[in-house]
């Protein structure tokens, strides 16, 4: 019997072994019913034998793009990649908005799984007719920005967009990343460094094989009517004029959530807050815009800096946790710096937290008199000193001298130089962006979060800019009950069913392809379950409910907890932050308020009782494994006793 | 035919809705309309196919229509307005444009 015809995906996997250079084409889609685009969890979970470390040559990496990339859904734009990855040892994965992942599905397939280890450097050329793996000897220690350039020279076609690794991954930085073309990357969790360890430069993909929907009416339909919700909502006009460099800059300092000096404060004095006005920075330097495919926003922009230090830099302008993060852990003043250092780190191949995290560890340490010039290769290493900011991501990115200790992140570094272990501030040993006092549903959602901190797994948005809305209306749009009661970001109660909610919104966000800002994690009146619920069963042709997303994402979470354990010593442990985090906030709007230790451990409790997972130790009950059709991975669980003992299944 | 169209993002989203037009499938690759990255890096150009090129199919003005298909996913619409208008009407005054027999 004829296989029914297949919609939104694919339907193929390809599988490339750069040891064996043998190039297969699998059907996984039996499985997309129960995990959407999310297969790369389970690859990983069922085919990494339980001896792999992330930088051996068994690891593997995954490359995903869902079923809604390609369409009209606003902001289907979001390729994944996947790995055991070298900063947690466990689930790592990252997401770009990316015209590659797209093509990867016009030539033909929903995932690509690259394992083995090449003799030599090489990139992949995927098109729809053809597979090759390609000589990269002469790309080798290219930055991104000309490995771009040299790759649509040799295959002669200006048109092609590319994902690639720098210096940074070449040289297993731990914090390396994935770059698109210039600017986009898949940051966090260090899936460069991977690519790099398996001698794997780039990923070009081009091709032309349609994408289907199974009822075209209906999938236009719920197109138009989300895509005319996002257009008429009040908050989009800033949005896509100055995209997370609008909004955050007021709210983030007004909430307290600024890295200031390495997490010493959590907001910045009032005169350096006014310098760094990124909306100004923008107005003043902009020269064109930025979006990806499919998109609704098109939050992003290119600018010229036409004076200053940087006159002359043209660079797609970053978002805003590159001043959240690394121009605040650094106590950076000159916002024309953002730009500089963003378009660095692009072309080196490195995520921001990475370098910001061990360089503003390192900073502190050096106020502190924990490290000398002796350590630093010489350097001064003074808050907000740019030349020398840029030198160390230099020798990281190179692993040169005192390079080579912060090129393993705060954590790694404060271990090796056997001092400061108090001010690296890290979750899961990956370096931080996010701050952790002062709003306590984002601060629990990146201290659980099971690929090592980050803001796009569960980190409720929503606290930072709280609304005006009837609890009523939010329930009906989310299931999130008492809104008005649990807004308050330093309040302790409603945090974990907020977290949750956003587990289960990033997870179809992320296994369907889309990016977060287009729905409702970022802004109540974009994008929310219904309308994905909508938008699939249009487009696969397979009637999807909410209680049916919500026990997909689940699945997925639970799976990412069971890789961690398998291959991690990760435990409740892991998800309590510093010792910083429980000390009174400084200045600004929250001086003098300290996240309660008791009231936050009690909040965890709750978070590990709604998941069904042991309060005890994090561990996932076989109740709850079984309720998600992981009955295996309970068995597996049980087998190394990291089977959660009791836990109320939600 | 190439239009400088200074405040296109460059997110194809046109691409996409012109292949969904002609063919009902979603294949930026054989759009009528492409966008085209500045060698600079910075900006994008427009480009509108009178004739079939490559596996890119022509761009027909959507003249079937009230107004253009992907104008509806574009983001600056008034600007792609102003250029699909200008490329229709040098369409229809050229002897081998697609849009001469409609």
């Amino acid at each position: 019997m004829n296989k029914p015809e297949i919609y939104a995906y694919t339907g193929k996997t390809l599988r490339v072994n750069l040891t064996t250079k043998t190039v297969t084409v699998e059907d996984h889609s039996a499985q997309y019913d129960d995990w959407l685009g999310a297969l790369a969890v389970k690859i990983l979970y069922d085919e990494l034998p339980d001896w792999v470390t992330p930088f051996d040559v068994h690891n593997k990496i995954i490359f995903s793009a869902g079923p809604l990339m390609g369409t009209l859904a606003p902001g289907a734009c979001k390729m994944s990649a996947s790995t055991l990855g070298p900063i947690t040892g466990g689930w790592a994965t990252g997401s770009t908005d990316s015209y590659v992942g797209m093509e990867l599905k016009h030539a033909g397939y929903d995932h690509l799984i690259v394992e083995g280890r090449a003799h030599k450097p090489c990139y992949l050329w995927i098109t729809d007719e053809e597979v090759e793996i390609k000589d990269a000897s002469n790309l080798w220690g290219k930055t991104t920005w000309d490995t771009l350039e040299a790759i649509r020279e040799e295959l002669q076609d200006p048109s092609l967009h590319v994902l690639s690794i720098g210096p940074a991954g070449e040289n297993l930085v731990r914090s390396a990343c994935l770059i698109q073309d210039k600017n986009r990357a898949i940051g966090r969790c260090g899936t460069g460094a991977i690519a790099g360890s398996k001698n794997l430069k780039a990923i070009v993909c081009k091709g032309k094989k349609p994408i289907k929907v199974a009822d075209h009416k209906r999938f236009a339909k719920i197109v138009s009517e989300v895509r005319e919700k996002i257009k008429n909502n009040p908050g989009t006009e800033k949005f896509r004029k100055y995209g997370t460099l609008g909004n955050n800059y007021e709210v983030k300092q007004k909430v307290c959530a600024i890295s200031y000096k390495n997490f010493q404060d959590c907001s910045w004095p009032q005169d350096i807050y006014e310098k760094l006005n990124t909306q100004k920075m923008i107005d003043k330097y902009e020269v064109a815009k930025q979006g990806f495919p499919g998109c609704a926003l098109c939050c992003s922009r290119h600018v010229t800096i036409t004076d200053g230090r940087y006159e002359g830099l043209t660079t797609e302008a970053q978002q805003w946790e590159l001043m959240g993060g690394l121009m605040a852990k650094l106590a950076v003043e000159d916002v024309t710096f953002a730009p500089k250092v963003n378009s660095y780190l692009n072309q080196m191949g490195v995520d921001m937290e990475g370098p910001s995290g061990a360089i503003g560890w390192a900073m502190e340490c050096y106020e502190k008199g924990l490290l000398t010039k002796e350590d630093t290769d010489g350097l001064e290493l003074t808050w907000g000193n740019e030349e020398v900011i840029l030198e160390l991501i230099r020798k990281i990115c190179y692993r040169e001298g005192f390079g080579n200790i912060l090129a393993e992140g705060c954590y790694r570094a404060s271990n090796l130089m056997g001092r400061g272990s108090e001010y690296a501030f890290h979750v899961k040993r990956q370096d931080l962006y996010e701050t952790l006092r002062g709003t306590n549903g984002w601060s629990l959602g990146t201290l659980v979060s099971t690929r090592g901190g980050g803001h796009t797994t569960g980190t409720p948005f929503w606290e930072h800019r709280t609304i005006e809305i009837e609890d009523e209306r939010v329930y009906q749009i989310s299931g999130i009950k008492d809104y008005n009661r649990i807004k308050n970001p330093i309040g302790y109660e409603g945090k974990p069913e907020l977290i949750q909610h956003t587990e289960v919104m990033t997870r179809i966000c992320n296994s369907t392809g889309v990016c977060v800002f287009n729905t409702i994690c970022q802004n109540f009146g974009y994008m929310n379950i219904h309308d994905f619920a909508e938008l699939l069963s249009a487009a696969i042709g397979r009637e999807y409910t909410i209680e049916d997303l919500e026990a997909i994402a689940m699945r997925q979470l639970n799976m990412e907890k069971a890789l961690n354990l398998k291959f991690t010593s990760f435990d409740r442990k892991d998800d309590i932050p510093q010792a910083r985090t429980f000390e009174p906030i400084p200045s600004g709007s929250l001086a003098g308020w300290k996240l309660d230790r008791e009231k936050f451990e009690k909040m965890l409790d709750h978070y590990y009782e709604i998941h069904g997972w042991d309060p005890q130790t994090s561990y996932p009950t076989r109740a709850t494994l079984e309720k998600y059709s992981l009955s295996k991975v309970a068995d597996d669980l049980e087998k190394i006793g990291k089977l959660g003992s009791s836990g109320i299944v939600s | 035919m190439l239009f400088k169209m200074d405040d296109c993002g460059g997110c194809k989203t046109c691409e996409i809705a012109c292949s969904y037009k002609l063919t009902g499938e979603f294949n930026h690759q054989i759009s009528g309309i492409e966008i085209v990255e500045r060698k600079d890096g910075s900006g994008y150009d427009i480009k509108l196919l009178e004739q079939p090129e490559g596996n890119r199919l022509a761009c027909d003005g959507c003249i079937d229509r009230e107004a253009p298909f992907c104008l509806d996913y574009c983001l600056k619409s008034t600007e792609l307005k102003e250029i699909i208008k200008e490329f229709v009407g040098k369409c229809r005054s050229n002897s081998n444009g697609a849009l001469k027999s409609k």
